[in-house]
């Protein structure tokens, strides 16, 4: 894949960020009013969220930093 | 010398003209009515966030529970996208030359130029097979922006009214100024009495005095239309009328991407044409990348919880960017269509055509995100999957 394409995935970043916290939040939002649980659910989205947030970022990023990384060590 | 003359002329003119548009602008915008302490000449730029209905009724079904034929502002402006490019593209490659005219050559611009940026990342087969959605989807998204762009296209509507009779009016007491909102809110209890057990009903802010019944007490009544009779009536009850000028709650047609709808359609066949391709290109064995219990099988418990966790994620993260794809979209349609009402608010004409340049641009980076993003979601379901250590 070139360069450009591998770029242009994070023009997807912020929304990707953004999403998936709130979809963390909200699911934990619905499954507390759902079971009646009190901040369990919302906490534990908070978590997923934000760990699914850094786990696709690191996946977006990573093929450039292997693109430099390999250049670097052909030098 | 004569000719540069009258180019100078030509100048001249253009920049008074330029000059008095700029002039008119601010003096009849919001800015302008600031400075001069005046109410604006212009209405205030009204922002619907649910597509409106131009024909049909307000819910899909009807009371008995069978289904009606809706169409909303929408609906009608991408069936005209489409249309336009069908239309262009059927005309312009109806009779193809070898040495290509005008309308031709920039199709084959458009067709070669997608298919160059989709073969430079899934190279010349798979860029091929999977062309016609790509090239779709951007072209849509493009044009779909931009033809909402044309000064015109917004500029026919239809208003829609609540109808009030003067009987409702005898709800409020004596000596009372009806506002809009306490309207809004007869009518929202009128449906709900007559409807038991209903959803909240939506009510268009637009309201109708009927000549209905008689009215008995003075007021003052706010409302958009007075039918034949009822001024006479509210006047002779001891109240008084006050106009509001109604303008157009629905545009016959409308950007579709305004509209949460069209994004997340465009979203769900874009993850489900990936996911599909993932599928043929690997199998059942493409679900292995969300559900790996390979190593926890084995007996590796430390390695195999977080290879489960890490695919759970991946799952979750192919569902993200179903949201991210509908959401960036909307977001960037609805926040362009916004920031035109607005800043033609703020000072119409000149200003307004920066700001219709930036659209421009924005129509067309929306597309190639769009498209591109596609793409490569695409390249990376059909790769073949990293082998476990």
């Amino acid at each position: 894949m070139p360069t450009w394409a591998l770029a242009l995935r994070l023009v997807g970043v912020g929304w990707f960020l953004a999403a998936s916290v709130i979809i963390g939040i909200v699911a934990g939002l619905f499954l507390d009013k759902w079971l009646g649980t009190k901040i369990v659910f919302t906490l534990l989205g908070v978590i997923v969220g934000t760990t699914v947030a850094f786990y696709g970022l690191y996946q977006m990023v990573k093929p450039l930093m292997d693109d430099q990384g390999n250049g670097l060590d052909k030098e | 010398m004569a000719s540069t003359g009258s180019t100078k002329g030509i100048i001249v003119f253009v920049g008074i003209v330029l000059l008095a548009l700029v002039l008119t602008g601010l003096v009849t915008g919001a800015i302008g009515a600031a400075f001069l302490g005046t109410d604006s000449l212009l209405p205030k730029p009204e922002v619907h966030l649910p597509a409106q209905q131009i024909l049909g009724d307000d819910a899909g079904t009807t009371l008995d529970g069978g289904m009606k034929l809706v169409l909303t502002n929408t609906i009608l402006s991408s069936i005209i996208t489409s249309g336009l490019l069908i239309l262009l593209f059927v005309f312009g490659t109806s009779r193809l030359k070898v040495v290509p005219g005008r309308l031709q050559g920039l199709l084959e611009t458009i067709v070669e130029g997608l298919l160059g940026f989709i073969e430079s990342v899934l190279g010349a087969g798979k860029g091929r097979a999977i062309f016609p959605l790509i090239a779709t989807i951007f072209l849509f998204v493009s044009f779909n922006s931009w033809i909402s762009l044309l000064p015109v296209y917004q500029s026919f509507g239809v208003t829609r009214y609540e109808t009030i009779t003067l009987d409702d009016l005898n709800h409020f007491e004596a000596g009372h100024e009806v506002t809009e909102e306490e309207l809004e809110h007869l009518v929202e209890e009128r449906y709900m009495a007559a409807h038991p057990g209903a959803e909240e009903h939506h009510v268009i802010e637009r309201f109708e005095i009927v000549n209905e019944g008689t009215l008995t007490k003075a007021l003052t009544v706010e409302a958009h239309r007075f039918a034949e009779g009822t001024e006479a009536a509210i006047a002779a009850a001891g109240g008084e009328v006050d106009r509001k000028s109604p303008g157009l709650n629905a545009t016959f047609v409308r950007p579709a991407g305004t509209d949460l709808n069209m994004p997340l359609a465009l979203a769900l066949v874009a993850f489900f044409f990936v996911e599909f391709l993932g599928l043929r290109a690997h199998g059942l064995g493409y679900f292995g990348e969300f559900f790996r219990f390979g190593a926890l099988l084995k007996g590796k418990i430390g390695m195999g919880v977080i290879d489960a966790f890490v695919g759970a994620l991946e799952g979750i993260s192919h569902l993200v960017r179903l949201v991210s794809f509908t959401f960036r979209l909307f977001g960037n349609m609805l926040a362009g269509e916004i920031l035109l009402l607005v800043v033609s608010f703020l000072a119409s004409f000149v200003f307004v055509v920066a700001f219709y340049g930036l659209e421009l641009l924005v129509g067309l980076i929306q597309g190639i995100i769009f498209a591109g993003l596609t793409v490569i979601f695409a390249s990376i379901a059909m790769a073949p999957h990293e082998e476990d250590h």
